[in-house]
């Protein structure tokens, strides 16, 4: 029995589709396993880590929408975080409710210092999603900077990368998103000197589609 | 280096990329005979299903290339681009597309591969379409909310909660279906000089 060549492309794109169908697409562990090389010097050139002072003035940017992702414990998350934030510890991150957020939106991560919020921002990277960064210095430097409503010579704090991510700050009670220093005042953005990194990158739209 | 990353390759190949992608439909759709109306419009009366066979072959041909892609780490499926999902604006600008498209028997795209190749219909329909344009780029603020509605990026596996990998063999198979469905309307619907007819006295 000899095979038209329409047959023959037939039987090869059902099987092919049937071998992907079995294979599956790689989960979000194979793909960071894939990644981890390239994200992890990423991290190193600091490009993904954003300053408290951009981060405050992006949560007043009525243009821009932003998503904050505390990846903190819970007992850390109620004494104290920013406002609006969500909150999904980094062990059962769940990167299919991210991949949801809008593609457009910024998406800070963020955890005591920054080691719990680098792995949840490769995770979320090796899931595909795009605009994700780090709250460089995490909550501790945050308290630090906006605590004592900025008594401290805000403009003279470096962000030191790196910590073992226990928040270092006490407080009387838990007050979670209430304290004052979850939404600071926005004038506090220009008490300190920092470079911008938010940078949108979005999927370059098609132009028509179909067949036009 | 991977998954690839288009942007990466810096504007000038991006663009060279580009040309050459349009140059290659432009090409395949002259060679398919999409220039042709008469082609275009057959596909309406059911007596020539071209346009369903070429373009749906294109659509399965790219999505288990694009899908075999990403399930081997090459392509960052986040990062192709997925026309909103604006399904009430669609359902009615497909009607009064497909009114258009059997009316002068082209859709924008097989008019200007008409147009390029100097056929007076391509050229007035390229003329009609970009007034068309013209005039719902005046108009659509009277309807923007309607217009807007929806606005999810949205795809089958999403929408049937089914793995990717599956929803690819589901419409391979549907594509198989159509592909056939497609030959025994071909033959029902003939007339002569179309695919499907059978000139039984040609032998005599």
């Amino acid at each position: 029995m000899t095979l038209g060549w329409k047959t023959i492309g037939a039987l090869i794109a059902v099987l092919g589709s049937l071998l992907l169908a079995v294979v599956g697409m790689p989960g979000n562990d194979a793909m960071l396993s894939r990644m981890d090389a390239d994200l992890s010097a990423e991290l190193i050139t600091r490009a993904p880590h954003v300053d408290p002072a951009e981060v405050l003035d992006l949560m007043y940017d009525d243009g821009q929408q932003i998503f904050m992702i505390d990846v903190r414990t819970e007992q850390d998350y109620n004494q104290f975080h920013l406002l609006d934030v969500r909150w999904q510890p980094v062990q059962s991150l769940d990167v299919a409710q991210c991949r949801k957020l809008p593609v457009g939106a910024v998406k800070i991560v963020m955890s005591n210092d920054e080691a719990a919020a680098e792995l949840a921002w490769k995770k979320m990277r090796a899931a595909g999603l795009l605009n994700v960064y780090v709250l460089a210095g995490g909550v501790n430097v945050w308290l630090d900077l906006y605590k004592e409503h900025c008594v401290i010579p805000v403009h003279q704090t470096p962000i030191t990368p790196g910590g073992d991510d226990v928040l270092r700050h006490t407080f009387e009670r838990a007050q979670g998103g209430h304290h004052h220093a979850s939404l600071p005042d926005r004038g506090h953005v220009g008490d300190r000197e920092f470079e911008r990194k938010v940078e949108l990158t979005r999927p370059s739209p098609a132009v028509g589609g179909g067949c036009g | 280096m991977l998954p690839l990353d288009i942007n990466a390759l810096g504007p000038l190949t991006t663009v060279l990329i580009t040309l050459g992608i349009g140059f290659g439909f432009g090409f395949a759709l002259e060679q398919a005979g999409f220039g042709d109306s008469r082609k275009l419009a057959a596909q309406f009366y059911l007596h020539e299903m071209r346009v369903l066979k070429v373009m749906f072959t294109g659509i399965i041909t790219a999505m288990l290339l694009t899908f075999w892609g990403v399930a081997l780490g090459w392509i960052n499926f986040e990062l192709i681009y997925v026309n909103p999902t604006h399904l009430g604006s669609g359902i009615l600008g497909g009607l009064i597309f497909g009114v258009g498209f059997i009316i002068g028997g082209y859709c924008p795209g097989t008019a200007l591969v008409a147009a390029i190749t100097l056929k007076m219909d391509g050229l007035v329909f390229v003329l009609g379409a970009l007034f068309g344009a013209f005039v719902f780029a005046e108009i659509v603020p009277g309807f923007r909310r309607f217009y807007d509605a929806g606005g999810d990026r949205l795809t089958l596996p999403d929408w049937l909660n089914l793995p990717a990998g599956v929803v690819v063999f589901l419409v391979m198979l549907m594509a198989m279906f159509m592909f056939w469905g497609a030959e025994k309307l071909e033959k029902a619907f003939a007339r002569p000089g179309s695919p499907g007819w059978v000139d039984e006295g040609a032998d005599s």
